[in-house]
């Protein structure tokens, strides 16, 4: 039969390349009677692998159990520990402020909105995280999210990943390959083939000959082989929204093999830019992001050394980036997934999300033939779009409200670069709270909850005075916040702290029931 | 109240035990641990399931000695109610432990607190400095105790490695109207076993682990025993208990 999809190719050994390869796998591969699609995957044993982000959202905690993969084995093989939420210092005043986006929805999010009541409620000096959320409480005092007893990926509060980005690749390249049924190629790509329709038809590889397919994923990286250089997708740059385009990253060792592992990401606010820490079972991950008109590597590198407490910081290691996605990711018989498809600065960790988002779009959503890939395609478009531009709204954010007067931070307040899209929210916020009417798509990439919680986390007052009338549910907030209150008397406990948890994972696993 | 120390002959010379009577220790104990051994018996008076551990999350084979946390149903101040008297029981005031100078055994500890322990009735742990009979009976049992043990981890691990366990949730329905949920109760997945390849049955009988998988299955039949004996000496009655096999979180 003509049109039907027999082979993928996915090209590209990274995070990318194998979570896209895998989940295509596991609903498409070949069964026993030889129905459905072989999926092969290329990587260049010359081109080295970049990690992208060591953190995850708590969509991870699906993908792994969706690829059968234990999540004993990734954590014990990946280093990895349990993220519950970001918190950011710094990024209001730099006098030591400090908010929390949690993983976890206000309590009673989906009952009444808390923004109108929390503040007649509580103490003054609560901020908002910690009033409707309990999960403030246990990153502050270094809580797991859950205990030894609890069955792989079952939450008590919910939470993602930090994880060790090559081993995670070593992991799924494993995983993939032996149970998910995957070909693997290693070898490199010399000649890409197109038909007069621009459709790819081949990879010509130096030792296996041409490899022959009717999709192409591009996982080959910031360089986007596939999409970018050979079906000419021009890349919309938005270096006119963030200023950071460099980064430098090093590595951090415990001092003591019992100091608490932090369960959250802590992104402290610099002079041009922020600074990432990321605390891995066996060392901490940190990097500084930084805009290198407004800093030179040098004085990067001494703000690095200051914030991990050194001289100087001798390992760190150089990346440079711009800001940016394609213009389409999916044009005629490829499609791009990972850094081939995009990159902004790891604030929110949304680089592994739009990886997952991307795969299982295209394994669930996989056109029954060629001929409707082109519908296929316009509507991946424009979801992945929707996507894209959310978070950049959203990573605009945290800047947006900020009060620091260093160069970098105002330029990153000028109206002009802020999108017009975020100005109306913005304006629309001024007199009412974020809600779900602000994102009525289910592909929205971040909630209403989360913006409450960047938006109210650095001060901002939504003057809910003009429409008094309709803010009547102060009993049913208050009982909310109370309820907060009881479940970290609760939880406090029952929660081992996290280093404990990873402990027992290590020595003890979690049960698979 | 508990408070386990190592049996010592010079601080311990003194004391004796007294007889077994109601198991009183037990009476907010609304589950007991039991061994691979004992699980036909039991089976006979309460429902034989697999419970995990808080602090180590492991799977621990337990009779259910009732559905209300901290209450046992089979104590009175009469008598033990039930047939069957889950070996634990028996152990106290005894329980194993690390042994302080030899690295990877176990010795005895005793539990200062318990009820068992006085100056005048009952028997003497030490003649003249010397283990009395009664104690190397403990011993004894104490040694049998550890190989069962061993035995019911391994049959435990049988069963996880053949995904013969699922979880289950109670629904216990109160005439003040209240309704109950309880989670973390693990018993044969009847369907997995009848799923079962020849050669793992073979290999299961051989084993002898059919008899106890068999004695979990129609032991939770018992429930029915619990909310009777509940609804003796409770106020506030169970109407009934749903059984759901667990639908995840």
């Amino acid at each position: 039969m003509s049109g039907v999809i027999n082979r993928i190719i996915v090209l590209g050994g990274g995070t990318a390349g194998w979570i896209t390869a895998g989940i295509l796998a596991k609903k498409h591969a070949r069964n026993l009677s030889n129905q459905g699609i072989k999926v092969t995957l290329i990587e260049s044993p010359e081109i080295s692998v970049v990690g992208v982000g060591e953190g995850t959202w708590p969509t991870m905690r699906k993908t792994l159990a969706q690829l059968g993969v234990s999540e004993t084995q990734f954590m014990r093989e990946c280093g990895a520990t349990f993220k519950q939420a970001s918190k950011f210092v710094n990024w209001v005043n730099a006098k030591g402020d400090v908010y929390y986006h949690p993983f976890t929805e206000p309590q009673g999010f989906n009952k009444v909105d808390p923004a109108p009541y929390w503040q007649s409620v509580v103490e003054p000096t609560c901020s908002f995280s910690e009033a409707v959320s309990f999960q403030q409480y246990l990153c502050e005092q270094g809580l797991a999210p859950k205990t030894i007893a609890n069955k792989e990926y079952e939450v008590i509060a919910n939470y993602g990943y930090h994880l060790d980005a090559a081993k995670f690749i070593t992991l799924l390249r494993k995983h993939c390959i032996s149970e998910l049924g995957v070909e693997h190629i290693s070898d490199t790509v010399e000649r890409i083939e197109q038909a007069s329709c621009g459709d790819i038809t081949c990879l010509q590889t130096k030792e296996h000959g041409a490899q022959l397919a009717d999709l192409f994923v591009d996982c080959s990286g910031m360089r986007s082989l596939l999409l970018g250089e050979t079906l000419k997708v021009p890349f919309v740059p938005c270096d006119d929204v963030f200023l950071a385009d460099t980064a430098i990253a090093t590595q951090v060792p415990y001092i003591n093999e019992h100091d608490p592992i932090a369960c959250h990401t802590i992104s402290t606010a610099q002079e041009a830019g922020w600074i990432w820490d990321i605390g891995l079972q066996e060392r901490r991950g940190v990097g500084y992001v930084y805009s290198s008109k407004h800093c030179s590597e040098e004085q990067a590198r001494k703000t690095l050394a200051n914030y991990v407490g050194l001289e100087e910081v001798k390992t760190a290691k150089k990346i440079n980036f711009k800001p940016g996605h394609r213009k389409i990711f999916w044009k005629n018989n490829c499609v791009a997934v990972g850094l081939a498809s995009g990159f902004l600065e790891p604030l929110e960790a949304s680089a592994l999300m739009l990886i997952e988002a991307s795969a299982n779009y295209i394994a669930d959503q996989l056109p029954a033939n060629k001929e409707l890939m082109p519908i296929t395609a316009k509507r991946f478009n424009a979801i992945m779009l929707k996507k894209w531009r959310g978070v950049i709204d959203f990573l605009k954010l945290h800047y947006a409200l900020s009060e620091r007067t260093e160069p970098f931070w105002l330029e990153h307040r000028d109206t002009q670069s802020i999108p017009n899209s975020l100005q109306e929210l913005l304006s629309i916020w001024r007199y009412s709270s974020p809600s779900e009417y602000d994102f009525t798509d289910n592909v929205e990439a971040f909630s209403a909850a989360s913006y409450q919680y960047i938006l109210y986390g650095v001060g901002f007052k939504s003057d809910f005075s003009q429409m008094e009338h309709i803010y009547n549910q102060g009993e049913l907030a208050k009982k909310q916040l109370q309820m907060t209150k009881i479940r970290i008397d609760q939880l406090k406990y029952n929660l081992p702290t996290h280093r404990d948890l990873i402990n027992k994972v290590n020595s003890l696993g979690f049960a698979k029931l | 109240m508990s408070n386990y120390v190592l049996l010592d002959p010079v601080k311990h010379q003194d004391i004796k035990i007294k007889p077994h009577s109601n198991f009183g220790f037990s009476k907010n104990q609304h589950h007991a641990s039991l061994v691979v051994h004992e699980f036909g018996a039991a089976a006979s008076s309460f429902p034989v399931v697999y419970m995990k551990e808080p602090t180590q999350g492991q799977f621990r084979a337990v009779g259910l000695l009732g559905l209300v946390a901290g209450h046992n149903v089979f104590f009175t101040e009469q008598e033990w109610l039930a047939v069957h008297v889950p070996s634990a029981f028996l152990r106290a005031p005894f329980e194993l432990g690390p042994d302080p100078e030899k690295d990877k055994t176990l010795t005895i500890y005793i539990n200062e607190q318990s009820d068992y322990v006085n100056n005048s009735q009952g028997e003497a742990l030490f003649q003249n400095g010397e283990p009395s009979q009664f104690l190397h009976q403990v011993q004894d049992k104490m040694s049998e105790y550890y190989q069962q043990e061993q035995v019911s981890h391994e049959f435990t691990q049988k069963l996880l490695s053949l995904s013969l366990l699922k979880e289950i949730e109670l629904v216990i329905n109160f005439s003040d109207g209240k309704k109950t949920r309880v989670k973390g109760i693990y018993t044969i997945d009847e369907e997995a076993l009848r799923k079962l390849p020849d050669t793992d049955i073979v290999e299961l009988n051989k084993q002898n682990y059919l008899l106890p998988i068999h004695a979990m299955l129609s032991s939770l039949v018992q429930v029915n025993r619990l909310i009777k004996h509940h609804n003796h000496c409770s106020e506030n009655t169970i109407l009934g208990v749903q059984m759901r096999a667990n639908a995840g979180e």
